[in-house]
């Protein structure tokens, strides 16, 4: 099949950097060839049905990048998860404990027959039953659900959604407005305004803080001479000190600036200059499309978007294979020949390698990580047709949540999730996460289905082959722009 | 519409010379024959069509709209209530189409509120949703004001909705005038109607308040909360609201720099009030200071108007008797 064909580039890993990186190259006519392993597209930017979310939970995660996938049925008050995966494929009994009997097991209960052997010992069988059952319920509609492994958005005017118009991709991805944008603290929800019209509307915000509002939003939108100037003279300052100095700002206001709008992971992180594009890029997307920063994609923005530009590669000529795993990775003889990958399907010669670390067998993960919560709500409590973003602000930390429901195809009808994402190893942000999700589930939604792991930083080892081209994995910002950006220098370096 | 740029103006070629030429040409035609056919009085359904290919071409024919009614009435569908209602129908669809190219020809909107007038039965809650359509693209075309005020009119208990509307367009865009003014219309039956007039007038205050704390730069609200001021029947009503204003625009203006500029207006605002008070009642020592030291600093930030406040000085120094 592949029998020793030559390519000016071989992309391993189609998630969505990889994938921008491909279609770039196949535009710029370079002949590209790129593989996942996986049986699907998206890499780390994944999307799954439920039950394939599930599969990835034991097959197809990398379990260095995420040893352990904690998975709760029904509620999450206590911490110990239903199912704790840690190595995959090796169950630790054999008894099944499908309740179908009737029928030939369907895909759903051989995968929950596989879950079912990860059930702690201490459990007793009438709970099994239970859990089964609540499972199974969940499994029917699994075709309903998309889950995301690494959720965001796109803002209006950015970097990713500038691109899509570029390469003409717009047609394959739809978009839906994130309506809402809330702070949480002290388990008080604030809406953060989006336009006049909101700050306006605002029932929560007192005169005085409105005023103060507005004319922080007009000093830093119409960029003038004088705040030009203003900001030169506040170089050295965090952007909270310049909130606080020169706009008066302070409270529930001040933190809202931060966090929701300028996404702060913490107080005092940004500086003034880079709290004000933050602002300044937030206030730009709004009106663009709608009353609304950000967009969100329907059937999983990372996994759609990234299928989108390997759509475009494929058309400019790039050649595509699933479920093909990669060797080995070597030298080609002399300076300057590039490379060999050995496929197990065969071998083949390409100038250069563009990798998602995982795809590297002695990349090794570092500490840093981002934890990530996925859950699944009976009940949709900011409403069926709403998408929304959280920060929840905590002394132990900032969690960004994304709130999706069947509006972004995301759900059933009358159920919703929430993603929420943290920087941290899982071990020291377990409890934050948790209680995230509980402020925004609050008394109303119960959790069906939640799942916690983290995502390691995969590191290529100090020896490793020089000249692969190693490919970031998604970071904890809520916008695909880093993506892109990153995507466009490596681009700029290969080309 | 509003908030749309202007196409800047090019040299058309040379083909496109020659096709408007052909236009006008045409135009000038049909123009003519219209015009003949009513020289003579011809009310037949050919010239009404004729008429129509017209007013499709340019709707701000007047003479041909007032052409058009007479054939209208003229023709022996009129005479019969069913027949009539179908023909004025089809006149309304007629209208629709050309109401996309000229959102702003009065005669349009005049011929339309004549259809509705004739028709046995008008739908007015079509054409409510009609010109809530229109509102939405274009929130403060006056056309549409004008004509749901005629459409309102026409229907049962509207006051409270229409009010309800008002507030809704209002939080969207503190700036449509017309959606303030609209309500102003509407704000007298709405306080005959409801058991606290007092608890609605606060409410009232609230909302100009806080569209001054938005926008302190935009004219509506203070327009509007002079209104409020003009309609109460007592001067003591009238002093409280004001004495209320300069409340507010105190606290507003320890906010602002004092040299930003768009502290202007709540500056002229509260001269306004206090020499209001000062008619009514009243004023004390420090409020006549603090009134001419506004007006001073304002000599300072405008420039454009200091012949004015030097003018508003030199007034209420006479009737203060603070200077000669």
């Amino acid at each position: 099949m592949l029998d020793n064909e030559e390519f000016d580039a071989v992309v391993l890993g189609t998630g969505l950097i990889e994938s921008i990186i491909a279609s770039e190259l196949a535009a710029a006519d370079k002949k590209v060839l790129h593989i996942d392993r996986n049986p699907y597209y998206g890499g780390q930017f994944a999307c799954f049905t439920l039950s394939a979310f599930i599969e990835w939970t034991i097959e197809h995660r990398d379990k260095r990048q995420t040893p352990l996938v904690d998975i709760f049925v029904g509620g999450i008050d206590s911490d110990s998860p239903t199912f704790s995966v840690h190595r995959a494929g090796e169950p630790k009994q054999t008894t099944t404990l499908s309740s179908s009997t009737k029928s030939p097991p369907d895909h759903a209960s051989r995968l929950f027959d596989r879950l079912s052997a990860y059930i702690a010992d201490s459990q007793t069988l009438p709970e099994h039953s239970d859990i089964t059952e609540r499972l199974g319920r969940l499994l029917d509609n699994s075709r309903k659900y998309a889950i995301e492994l690494a959720p965001k958005v796109a803002y209006c005017r950015g970097e990713l959604i500038d691109m899509i118009i570029n390469v003409g991709i717009g047609e394959y991805v739809q978009f839906k407005g994130v309506e809402r944008n809330y702070i949480v603290q002290n388990d008080i929800f604030e809406r953060v305004p989006d336009s006049k019209g909101d700050i306006f509307a605002s029932e929560s915000l007192g005169l005085v803080e409105k005023r103060k509002l507005m004319k922080l939003m007009t000093a830093i939108t119409d960029d003038s001479e004088d705040f030009a100037q203003l900001l030169g003279d506040c170089a050295e300052m965090s952007f909270a000190q310049f909130l606080e100095s020169k706009f008066k700002l302070s409270g529930k206001l001040l933190h809202s600036v931060i966090f929701a709008v300028a996404r702060a992971g913490s107080r005092d992180e940004l500086g003034a200059r880079t709290g004000c594009e933050r602002v300044q890029k937030y206030a730009k997307s709004i009106g663009r499309y709608g009353r609304m920063a950000y967009l969100c994609a329907m059937y999983g923005g990372g996994s759609e978007i990234a299928q989108s530009f390997c759509r475009s590669c494929a058309v400019s000529g790039g050649t595509y294979i699933l479920s093909e795993h990669v060797r080995s990775i070597e030298s080609r003889d002399g300076e300057g020949r590039g490379y060999a990958v050995q496929l197990t399907h065969g071998r083949v010669f390409a100038k250069h390698v563009v990798l998602d670390p995982c795809y590297a067998p002695d990349a090794l993960p570092s500490d840093s990580a981002i934890s990530r919560a996925i859950c699944i709500l009976d009940y949709p409590v900011f409403g069926e047709d709403t998408t929304a973003i959280l920060s929840y602000v905590a002394d132990a930390g900032v969690v960004s949540m994304l709130y999706a429901t069947q509006a972004t195809l995301a759900t059933p009808n009358g159920q919703c999730v929430l993603y929420a994402w943290t920087n941290g190893r899982l071990s020291d942000t377990r409890a934050l996460l948790l209680r995230a999700l509980t402020a925004v589930s609050g008394l109303r939604a119960r959790p069906l289905f939640t799942a916690l792991f983290e995502a390691r930083d995969m590191q290529p080892a100090e020896n490793s082959l020089h000249g692969l081209v190693y490919t970031a994995a998604p970071d904890s910002t809520l916008d695909f722009d880093s993506s892109v950006i990153h995507a466009q220098q490596v681009v700029a370096q290969l080309l | 519409m509003h908030g749309r740029r202007r196409q800047a103006l090019r040299e058309p070629s040379v083909n496109e010379k020659e096709q408007n030429r052909q236009r006008v040409e045409k135009y000038c035609a049909l123009n003519t024959s219209v015009m003949n056919l009513r020289a003579q009085s011809v009310f037949t359904t050919p010239a009404l069509d004729l008429t129509k290919r017209l007013l499709e071409l340019n709707t701000e024919l007047h003479t041909v709209w007032n052409y058009r009614r007479a054939i209208l009435t003229h023709l022996d569908a009129w005479q019969d209530p069913a027949e009539r209602q179908r023909v004025l129908e089809s006149e309304l669809d007629f209208l629709f189409e050309i109401i996309r190219k000229n959102v702003k020809s009065y005669w349009m909107w005049n011929h339309r509120v004549w259809t509705l007038n004739s028709m046995p039965q008008a739908d007015w809650r079509k054409e409510l949703a009609l010109v809530a359509r229109l509102l939405d693209l274009d929130a403060r075309n006056f056309h549409g004001w004008d004509y749901r005020r005629f459409v309102v009119s026409h229907m049962e208990d509207m006051d409270v909705a229409e009010f309800a509307f008002t507030t809704e367009q209002i939080n969207r865009d503190c700036a449509n005038h017309s959606a303030w003014h609209n309500r102003s219309k509407l704000l007298p039956g709405v306080l005959a109607k409801s058991g606290n007039a007092a608890e609605m007038l606060r409410s009232e205050q609230g909302l100009v308040l806080n569209a001054i704390y938005t926008d302190p730069d935009d004219q509506n609200a203070w327009l509007y909360h002079e209104w409020l001021v003009g309609i109460q029947t007592s001067d003591e009503d009238r002093c409280r609201m004001l004495r209320d204003k300069v409340a507010a625009i105190r606290e507003l203006l320890e906010l602002e720099d004092g040299d930003d500029a768009s502290s202007k207006r709540p500056l002229i605002e509260l001269v306004g009030a206090l020499a209001a008070i000062d008619k009514l009642e009243a004023v004390t020592g420090e409020e006549k200071s603090e009134c001419l030291d506004t007006l001073h600093t304002l000599k300072n930030i405008d420039g454009g108007h200091v012949g004015r406040y030097s003018d508003m000085i030199q007034m209420l120094g006479k009737r203060w008797e603070l200077y000669q």
